[in-house]
């Protein structure tokens, strides 16, 4: 379907958001879940390319989808010069998205991992239930919308590998040290939900285990079709391989084995 | 006057020339949400083993200028769960189903088609000898003239549903393995399978493919298509079904001039999944404005 370009802009360095009308009588995007969308005709690029959903809002009436994305290749580069007015060829949504049943929830974002994990935070401030923001990234042009995350009622914390914003080092310390400060019968009650490179979702899985917490990861393989069409997106899993675009893209990460080559 | 768009291929009488590929369009069903798949000439199931198969390891995917290769490895959730959880829903729907179907010996290839022969709502088998990502099977058999030979002759005699062969174009010359299927029995050649091909990610020097070489699909592989199909017509009087990198109504009518009776849509239905749509009016659409009034006319109609 061709969706409508209401807004956009650029964030910081390559990192820009897309704001569409999402059609009426469609069913309404969810957090976690990602849509599928093109640029160009012909075949080059072949595959669309799968976008998670940014965040969703009713403006007058009319449900708005917002994308982030980094510009990363030829998509994402033409996606970044598309202005109001241009249609966007869309599928989707696709995928399994976050369930957001914890007492409270801590999201972990690397880079664009964030593109997916906004959303949580907006409905988490609607429904009042607590949320932590643990933001890393490269430089501090790569911590992507910390100061709306905070706006909706997110306490933030954030990490630089140069140490240009926040703290200097990995986001998942931070995490941890965070863990560590808390009382054990409050770790019951935190779900951590996390999207980023496929290490730093490793730590993640690392840290839920040795803490005794629960958490949920986002994760990005190559995808070709988004819906179980070529079976191509496979992740392992505890038992098996999983598809992300089926069985995920959100995962508990007690049931993907991190420990596959 | 609408055209007549309606083939036959042996017994197998079909709507129209346009079918979706194996491994392209899951068991049928997950096409649903983008049109009546009733409308689709024969919709060619993902391949079915005896027991359910986990696949290959990840990465199983990647994409090539103007192409993919996969190395799915045939993953699927075999023969009982298809006949019991997926072909009831696709014969409710009206979807004419071919079963493409690999085993990793004769005898796998024999059962299957011995257990499928006669099933309600199945008009027609696909015999894969020809996937590239399996250690057994597949390709192996493929290669092979006299292995295609037995092969199919096997599987002849346990069927009596029209057959389907799908051949690999990973041979010297496809007109040797194509006659040797032709005389075993098959009713009909499914031109092309994938070729095989390879990647690799420049800066970590590791293959693209966890299992290094895979199968090369999409526009790219077009042309190998349309000459094997073309070479085989030539040869040989049995019915072809081309497939290989269609993405418009302009590429499948290639393959009916070069001498397809009918034609497969695969790696276009990830990134169109209604594609099929556009081809079938496009026919429609080239046979009006040609004034041709079957689309049999059109078939291996090619001026040289």
């Amino acid at each position: 379907m061709l969706l409508n370009i209401r807004a956009a802009r650029r964030l910081t360095g390559d990192f820009h958001i897309l704001e569409l009308d999402w059609p009426a009588g469609m069913a309404e995007p969810q957090a976690g879940q990602f849509v599928m969308v093109r640029t160009r005709e012909g075949t080059d690029p072949l595959w669309r390319r799968p976008l998670g959903v940014h965040d969703v809002r009713r403006i007058r009436g009319v449900v708005v989808l917002s994308l982030l994305f980094q510009v990363v290749g030829p998509t994402t580069r033409d996606l970044s010069g598309l202005a109001p007015g241009a249609k966007l060829d869309l599928l989707g949504p696709h995928g399994r998205g976050f369930r957001l049943d914890a007492a409270e929830h801590w999201l972990v974002s690397g880079g664009r991992g964030l593109a997916p994990l906004f959303y949580v935070a907006r409905i988490l401030h609607r429904t009042g239930v607590p949320c932590r923001a643990f933001l890393g990234g490269r430089s501090a042009e790569h911590i992507l919308r910390a100061r709306e995350l905070e706006r909706l009622g997110c306490r933030v914390e954030i990490a630089t590998d140069d140490g240009s914003l926040g703290r200097r080092g990995l986001v998942t310390a931070l995490v941890e040290r965070a863990l560590e400060r808390i009382a054990e019968r409050r770790r019951a009650g935190v779900m951590i939900l996390a999207c980023g490179p496929h290490g730093m979702l490793k730590a993640v899985a690392g840290i839920a285990a040795a803490k005794g917490v629960a958490a949920r990861v986002s994760v990005d393989p190559l995808m070709a079709c988004g819906r179980g069409l070529c079976l191509g997106c496979t992740v392992p899993g505890r038992e098996g391989y999983r598809l992300a675009c089926q069985h995920g893209p959100v995962f508990d990460v007690r049931d993907l084995n991190w420990n596959a080559e | 006057m609408t055209p007549d768009l309606k083939v036959r291929i042996a017994a197998l009488e079909l709507p129209n020339p346009v079918m979706l590929a194996s491994g392209t369009c899951g068991y049928g069903l997950e096409m649903v949400p983008h049109g009546n798949i009733a409308g689709i000439g024969a919709v060619v199931v993902k391949g079915l083993s005896l027991l359910p198969s986990k696949g290959n390891p990840p990465p199983r995917i990647v994409e090539t200028p103007s192409g993919m290769l996969n190395s799915i490895g045939l993953e699927n959730i075999g023969l009982e769960a298809f006949l019991a959880d997926k072909l009831p829903k696709l014969r409710r729907i009206g979807a004419r189903v071919i079963v493409n179907f690999y085993g990793s010996c004769r005898d796998d290839y024999r059962e299957l088609a011995a257990r499928l022969d006669g099933v309600e709502g199945v008009v027609a088998l696909e015999m894969n000898i020809s996937c590239p990502n399996v250690e057994r099977g597949g390709v192996l058999i493929g290669q092979e003239p006299e292995e295609v030979h037995k092969a199919v002759s096997a599987v002849r005699g346990a069927t009596k549903l029209p057959l389907l062969v799908k051949l690999t174009p990973n041979v010297t010359d496809i007109r040797v393995t194509a006659r040797a299927a032709a005389d075993a029995g098959a009713d009909a050649l499914t031109l092309i399978n994938t070729l095989q091909g390879m990647a690799v990610d420049v800066e970590t020097r590791r293959p693209a493919l966890a299992r290094i070489v895979g199968g090369l699909s999409g526009p790219a592989i077009r042309p190998v298509a349309v000459r094997m199909v073309y070479q085989v017509r030539q040869a040989l009087a049995i019915p072809i079904i081309g497939c290989g990198g269609i993405w418009t109504a302009r590429d499948a009518l290639e393959f009916l001039i070069a001498g397809a009776t009918a034609v497969q849509l695969g790696t276009v239905n990830f990134t169109h999944p209604d594609r099929w749509v556009d081809v079938l009016s496009g026919i429609e659409g080239y046979l009006a404005r040609h004034k041709l009034e079957r689309v049999t006319d059109l078939i291996g109609s090619l001026e040289s």
